[in-house]
């Protein structure tokens, strides 16, 4: 049987069995010894008996004897006690035995056990007299009705014992199973972003709410660096962004006062086109950390992927004819929850790159497939090493170093990557139809629309 | 146009100053979010440019009590931050618009001028039905588009493109204002996207023959409308 791998279970099923154990190596031992002592009254019983028919036999002869044991017999005060009194050829004299007992040697002084028809156990000795006649003296022993009830009764309690046992176990784990199942419960949804959120910590004070408490002090933690870098990106926004935009807008301004004839126009113009990008790189960048470290807080909502992948495509489908290309859209009505602005942007990062990196026409699948949000797409155009398939998604990644001037930024796959993973999806890329790249995210739930 | 500036760093706030001058308004500087918040209060301005962090009173506290205390007046948002949550946030806190920096000067000054206009024809509102512009005709009830008496096949962006080019005529508008007002999602293309839709629109809109309707406005966006040019 394999055993179940939840300590609970475990501890379920060998806490009962362990106080059973006890239980009987505690209870065997004080069983036998009653045993013991019971068979040892009883014995000493028939001893007593038989000195004092002795006595008889000696005092006042075989006949008195005779008669005495009789006598025993008959008597109803005596219910247990087992006579037999044999003549010297084997005759019987008296006695309650109809014969002697198979199995029990004639010798004198010779204990003896055996069972009745009753199945009682019938504990006796037997006794050669002066004159070679045998006496036979038992009594029905107790013993096999207290071993019989002893038995019964440690069963009962045994089973009793496990009962209880499992009983109280199974409702202590499963209330520490439960305080463990609302951690890992609050631990996930701090996970899925609700960063203020904390784990339960009760009065008690146990080692449960120790544990808790630790957590959270290691949650404040994370959520103080996250805040930190929120802060440090905001920082850098304003005082990094800042004298470059100054550089970028005096640029502009100079641009605007240069007539197109000037000899400086066109180096301007490259300058402030130079500057602009820049700022775009940055503003991508600073995007992404926020993605990164969760602290994306825009409103997720039922959205669909469709729509959204048909409004980007009608953005971009006219600069793609202008290149004499075309986008070929295959989509049907794909619900997720997310940020619809996120998602635009993760499709415009997409078509962008298959516009800057791809030959011939675009396509583009959006759909729901095997329980997941899909949105392939397809630039036909030369692909990229194999090795550099899965650091495509790094930012600032340049396949080919030589073309790092006309592939941009290198931040768009890179965003891409962390919109679907700040949604709780993934994208891969592969060599198929030019490059491929795949974005998976999960399809919302459906139902009456959660709030 | 007389215009409020609450911005504490000393060399944005100079350039703000020399652009929106330089165009022929009038401007005001305050230093911090008090500063600001008391001057808005106490003058009469007719839009205000305000930066979102300041020090002592920070910009959307003062935006709030602004609203609190009845003002109306236009207010642009400026941030070096423009992601969407940010953006919404500015919004709700009473803003009219919102600009991320980097922006240009152009660019703050074609949508001052169009919240101006906004808050004009507000006063008087119209049910208008067609907008015209020249020899152009747009009918908004039945989706058509007539120039010099024949009619012109339009797709649905890029009506709603035309649209906005007229109902801002004779304004320089931008292309993040025709990005954010047509596409409804706030992002940053790279490429010149916009400027493909434009010509296209202008390819449909000025035929060969017709005066150009249609204008680029070097260093800052487009211009609908009649010029000599």
């Amino acid at each position: 049987m394999r055993i179940p791998a939840s300590p609970f279970y475990r501890f379920a099923i060998a806490l009962p069995l362990a106080v059973a154990c006890i239980v009987a190596a505690v209870f065997y031992p004080l069983l036998r010894e009653a045993e013991d002592h019971i068979r040892g009254e009883v014995r000493a019983a028939i001893e007593q008996e038989i000195l004092a028919l002795d006595a008889r036999f000696h005092d006042h002869g075989l006949e008195a004897l005779r008669l005495e044991v009789q006598a025993r017999t008959r008597s109803s005060e005596d219910e247990d006690g087992i006579y037999l009194l044999l003549g010297r050829d084997g005759k019987r004299l008296a006695g309650n035995l109809p014969d002697w007992p198979e199995g029990i040697p004639a010798g004198d002084e010779n204990w003896f056990r055996l069972r009745d028809r009753g199945g009682h156990y019938i504990e006796g000795e037997v006794f050669v007299l002066f004159g070679g006649e045998r006496l036979l003296v038992g009594r029905r022993s107790p013993l096999a009705g207290f071993r019989s009830s002893m038995i019964n009764r440690m069963w009962w309690s045994a089973a009793l014992i496990i009962l209880v046992s499992g009983l109280l176990t199974w409702v202590f784990m499963a209330h520490l199973h439960g305080r463990l199942s609302m951690m890992a419960a609050a631990a996930r949804r701090i996970q899925e972003g609700a960063l203020s959120d904390r784990l339960q910590v009760g009065v008690g004070g146990d080692e449960l709410d120790a544990l808790a408490m630790r957590f959270n002090e290691a949650f404040d933690e994370i959520a103080r660096r996250i805040e930190a870098t929120q802060h440090l990106s905001s920082a850098l926004a304003h005082d990094m962004r800042r004298p470059l935009t100054a550089l970028h807008n005096a640029l502009e301004e100079a641009l605007a006062d240069t007539p197109p004839s000037h000899p400086l126009h066109r180096r301007l113009e490259a300058l402030a086109t130079q500057t602009g990008e820049q700022l775009h790189t940055f503003a991508a960048l600073l995007r992404l950390a926020r993605l990164e470290a969760g602290a994306w807080q825009g409103a997720r909502m039922e959205c669909d992927l469709a729509e959204i992948a048909a409004d980007a495509v009608e953005l971009y489908a006219p600069l793609a004819e202008r290149q004499g290309r075309a986008v070929h859209v295959d989509s049907s009505a794909t619900m997720v929850t997310a940020d619809p602005t996120l998602l635009f942007q993760l499709l415009q990062n997409l078509l962008e790159n298959a516009l800057a990196h791809g030959r011939g026409d675009i396509e583009l699948k959006v759909g729901a497939r095997q329980g997941e949000a899909c949105v392939d797409i397809h630039d036909h155009g030369p692909g990229v090493p194999e090795a550099a398939l899965e650091r495509i998604f790094e930012r600032f990644y340049q396949v080919d170093a030589s073309r790092s001037g006309e592939s941009g930024s290198g931040i768009g796959l890179a965003l891409v990557k962390g919109i679907a993973e700040a949604h709780g999806g993934r994208a891969r890329a592969s060599n198929r139809a030019g490059l491929a790249v795949e974005v998976r995210l999960p399809l919302s739930v459906p139902g009456p629309a959660a709030a | 146009m007389k215009i409020l500036i609450v911005e504490d760093d000393a060399a944005q706030g100079r350039f703000l100053q020399k652009g929106l001058r330089e165009a022929g308004h009038l401007t005001q500087l305050a230093r911090d979010g008090r500063d600001g918040l008391f001057l808005a209060t106490t003058e009469s301005f007719d839009a205000i440019v305000l930066d979102r962090m300041l020090p002592r009173v920070d910009g959307l506290t003062v935006l709030r009590t602004l609203r609190a205390s009845g003002k109306e007046l236009p207010v642009i948002v400026l941030s070096a931050l423009g992601e969407v949550d940010e953006r919404i946030e500015g919004l709700r806190a009473g803003g009219d618009d919102y600009l991320a920096k980097p922006f240009s000067i152009s660019e703050l000054l074609a949508r001052l001028e169009a919240l101006q206009r906004r808050s004009a024809s507000a006063a008087r509102p119209s049910q208008a039905t067609t907008l015209r512009l020249g020899d152009l005709e747009m009918n908004l009830l039945r989706r058509t588009v007539r120039r010099a008496g024949r009619d012109i096949e339009l797709k649905p962006k890029a009506f709603a493109l035309l649209e906005y080019l007229m109902r801002h005529a004779d304004q320089v508008v931008t292309r993040s204002m025709l990005l954010e007002a047509v596409w409804d999602y706030h992002f940053d293309p790279r490429t010149n996207v916009i400027d493909v839709h434009v010509s296209n629109l202008r390819a449909a809109i000025d035929a060969p023959g017709l005066p150009p309707l249609i204008h680029t406005v070097r260093g800052a966006g487009y211009l609908l409308g009649l010029r000599g040019d």
